[in-house]
């Protein structure tokens, strides 16, 4: 009984004092921080972007960065808003196109600007079909994004981010009176001016190579700690040089942007900012650029000699276990090695492979190829199942030979002659550009 | 010393008593803190979820009148991130893509589960999404998906950036699109009433998984199964046999047969009759004459004005 008593009067007091700390602690009047719901004050800035969006009367340029890693480099759209549908051109189609499709504001993971149906040109960027683009592997295409959060919009700039990439994309509005068709087609012809494969860097008393992979400067180079270092700033065409997708510091030295130059012969960029440091167009010589390219053979570019070599190797190789070969180029392997590499086609699939080179540089214009004997992939298997010795018979004829060179355009070919020094009939014709059926082309 | 005279139950009852003032103080102490804390809060009328205002155009009305008032379905032929799936890369589907897929799906779809069942069956049983994508969901083993369903609601239909509006080949259609969409509403169909399991032994030993892509369509039928994808798993088998057998005519399934061989031919009439007895007893549904009216209504699209909303 005493026990409950106390108990009782304790529960008691407990009740009493909760009741006095209850009623202090509970103010009746809630200070809302916002005015609104968050539904309303979410609702208001959709509005507010679409509207910051639509009254830009002669639409946006948009800085489009494909590819998570931006791999690409980056590329010029246009973009007009109106109600819910978009106009949209790019560098990357006829200068005087435009495509429409919709477009959607909506709330996810804080404000969405999405491309919600299909746009010709748009989309070409995150279509899976690589065939679209012609750029990425098969079911990734050139892995851009439809849809952007909105890290920020006034009228001066929209700053999106991908949502799929997390590729910062700028908007800036277009100057009214700027002819669209104009503006591309000059854009275009800035790009082709402004086309090289190599450079030198000259910053900080250095000279550091660079080689321009699609839209990136890929720089090769020791530090400051004396480590080599790669490093790819990927760019995006202006119609007076180039902007990076990031500020680049090599050596203490930040460039953002470079504008072209030409002086006699020498075509090179200096940076926007002033900054002390140049980027000079380099012309390897033809040897050069040949052992540091991918160049795809093609049967019509064979000479009589090697067409007698492939066409025993289609006949007695290839026909006989039913495939065809996919394409064919010297070059570097997936492996990192100089190699004849190769994909052969059997239904469906493919099967790739490379028998390794090794070449000796010699002069400006000459080379000397001699078959390293070992492969990759399916490389060796090829070349015992399949009788490709005959394919790459010509290139070294059983132990070596000296081929010297030749091209439509020295310092961007798009083909390399190559003429065996002691027999010239064996000549063999290969191309920059990806040759899909060497044996029908 | 009153206390120990006490008998156990007087104790309890005391107890009881105190219990009752304790109640008693919590019950106004209670009432009086939530009379002073909540006197001013009002409630908002307006719903903090309805955010995504859009802009109805014709073809979302046209929608809004065909799809969503007669069957509560929903086509969204917009993008949407929230029902897609994120593993792969997509594209949104064209508009005009689009418009011809939602009047092909009413024609020979909808309006074919009308004809045979009245309103009532779809509007219960339909799934209550489509939503459209313009590319193919490419698999690293190098198939691609044309369909997917999820849990008797949502069925996406990819690739339909490649329909040819201007003219229309009903036998692309039939295989990217209604053999997909009777391939997924069998699903909706099984997961809402089983069938017999007697149907998962007939190829017991036989499924082959992912590797179905490996399957010719000829060693498919070989081997008892209407197409490569059938031969992956039981349930996807089953829903093969309809969807096969309702999108194309009884010529091409005699010669299916044909091909098969007679053992083949035996596991495929067998699973047909399980699939036959089981539309049937579960739906009332008569395959055949389902088959019928859906090679009727595909005929007809060849002189249909596929660009034209009415």
């Amino acid at each position: 009984m005493n026990d409950n008593y106390k108990n009782m009067k304790k529960i008691r007091n407990i009740t009493f004092l909760l009741g006095i700390i209850l009623f202090f602690s509970c103010n009746p009047v809630e200070e809302n921080l916002f005015e609104d719901s968050s539904s309303i004050r979410i609702s208001k800035a959709l509005q507010d972007t679409h509207d910051v969006l639509t009254n830009a009367e002669n639409g946006w340029l948009m800085e489009y960065f494909p590819s998570s890693q931006q791999t690409y480099g980056g590329f010029n759209v246009l973009a007009k808003f109106s109600d819910a549908e978009v106009t949209i051109t790019s560098e990357i189609a006829d200068y005087d196109t435009t495509e429409k499709s919709s477009f959607s504001l909506k709330q996810s993971a804080g404000p969405v600007l999405t491309f919600d149906t299909y746009n010709e040109i748009f989309h070409t960027f995150s279509d899976p079909n690589s065939s679209k683009s012609g750029l990425g592997d098969n079911g990734v295409g050139m892995g851009g994004d439809f849809e952007f959060l909105i890290l920020k919009s006034t009228q001066d700039s929209v700053i999106l981010k991908g949502k799929k990439t997390g590729n910062r994309i700028i908007m800036t509005p277009i100057q009214s009176g700027t002819d669209w068709g104009a503006y591309v087609e000059e854009l275009q012809e800035a790009s082709e001016i402004m086309a090289f494969k190599n450079f030198e860097y000259h910053v900080a008393g250095q000279i550091i190579p660079v080689r321009v992979s699609y839209r990136s400067l890929i720089m090769t180079y020791t530090n400051e700690e004396g480590n080599e270092v790669t490093v790819s700033a990927p760019y995006i065409q202006t119609l007076t040089g180039y902007k990076l997708y990031q500020p680049l510091t090599i050596l203490g030295v930040t460039v953002e942007a470079f504008n072209y130059g030409k002086e006699g012969d020498t075509e090179y960029f200096t940076p926007v900012n002033g900054t002390d440091a140049r980027l000079v167009a380099v012309f390897p010589p033809l040897n050069q650029t040949l052992v540091s390219g991918d160049w795809f053979f093609a049967f019509s570019g064979l000479g009589s000699f090697g067409k007698t070599y492939w066409n025993h190797a289609k006949v007695n190789g290839l026909d006989a276990i039913g495939e065809v070969l996919y394409y064919a180029y010297l070059g570097t392997h997936s492996d990192g090695k100089y190699a004849f590499s190769f994909a052969s086609a059997f239904g469906s699939s493919l099967y790739g492979g490379a028998l390794h080179f090794n070449y000796e540089l010699i002069d400006e214009n000459k080379v000397k190829y001699s078959f390293a004997l070992t492969g990759a992939g399916d490389g060796v298997w090829y070349y015992n199942n399949a009788q490709f010795v005959y394919l790459i018979y010509p290139l070294y004829g059983g132990s070596n030979k000296t081929f010297t060179l030749t091209a439509d355009n020295e310092k961007d070919p798009s083909w390399i002659l190559l003429t065996d020094d002691s027999d010239p009939d064996n000549t063999i014709k290969l191309f920059a550009n990806q040759i899909i059926w060497p044996f029908s082309n | 010393m009153p206390d120990l005279l006490l008998t156990q139950d007087d104790n309890f009852d005391k107890k009881k008593t105190c219990m009752k003032n304790i109640k008693f103080v919590l019950l106004i102490v209670t009432a009086s803190i939530l009379f002073w804390s909540c006197g001013e809060e009002t409630l908002d009328s307006k719903s903090i979820f309805d955010n995504d205002e859009q802009v109805m155009n014709e073809f979302d009305q046209w929608l809004y009148t065909n799809f969503t008032v007669p069957y509560n379905i929903e086509f969204k032929y917009r993008f949407d991130d929230k029902e897609s799936n994120t593993n792969y890369n997509l594209t949104p589907a064209r508009l005009d893509k689009s418009v011809a897929l939602a009047i092909l799906v009413k024609h020979l779809w909808i309006d074919v589960y009308e004809e045979l069942l009245g309103k009532e069956f779809l509007s219960k049983y339909s799934p209550r999404l489509f939503h459209l994508i313009g590319s193919p969901a490419y698999n690293s083993q190098g198939s691609i998906i044309l369909g997917t369903a999820e849990g008797g609601l949502k069925v996406t239909l990819y690739n339909v950036n490649m329909i040819d509006v201007e003219n229309p080949d009903i036998d692309m259609l039939n295989y990217w699109y209604f053999k997909t969409m009777h391939h997924e509403f069998a699903h909706i169909l099984h997961q809402t009433k089983s069938y017999t399991t007697d149907f998962n032994l007939i190829s017991a030993t036989d499924y082959q998984s992912g590797s179905w892509v490996n399957i010719g369509d000829d060693e498919a039928l070989q081997m008892g199964f209407v197409s490569p994808y059938g031969s992956s798993e039981s349930q996807e088998d089953f829903v093969e046999v309809l969807a096969v057998y309702v999108t194309n005519t009884d010529e091409y399934w005699q010669s299916m047969l044909e091909v098969a061989g007679d053992e083949g031919a035996a596991k495929i009439t067998q699973k047909f009759h399980i699939v036959e007895d089981y539309l049937k007893s579960s739906w009332n549904i008569d395959i055949t004459e389902l088959r019928e009216i859906v090679i009727r209504r595909s005929a007809e699209v060849e002189t249909m004005d596929l660009t034209k909303l009415n």
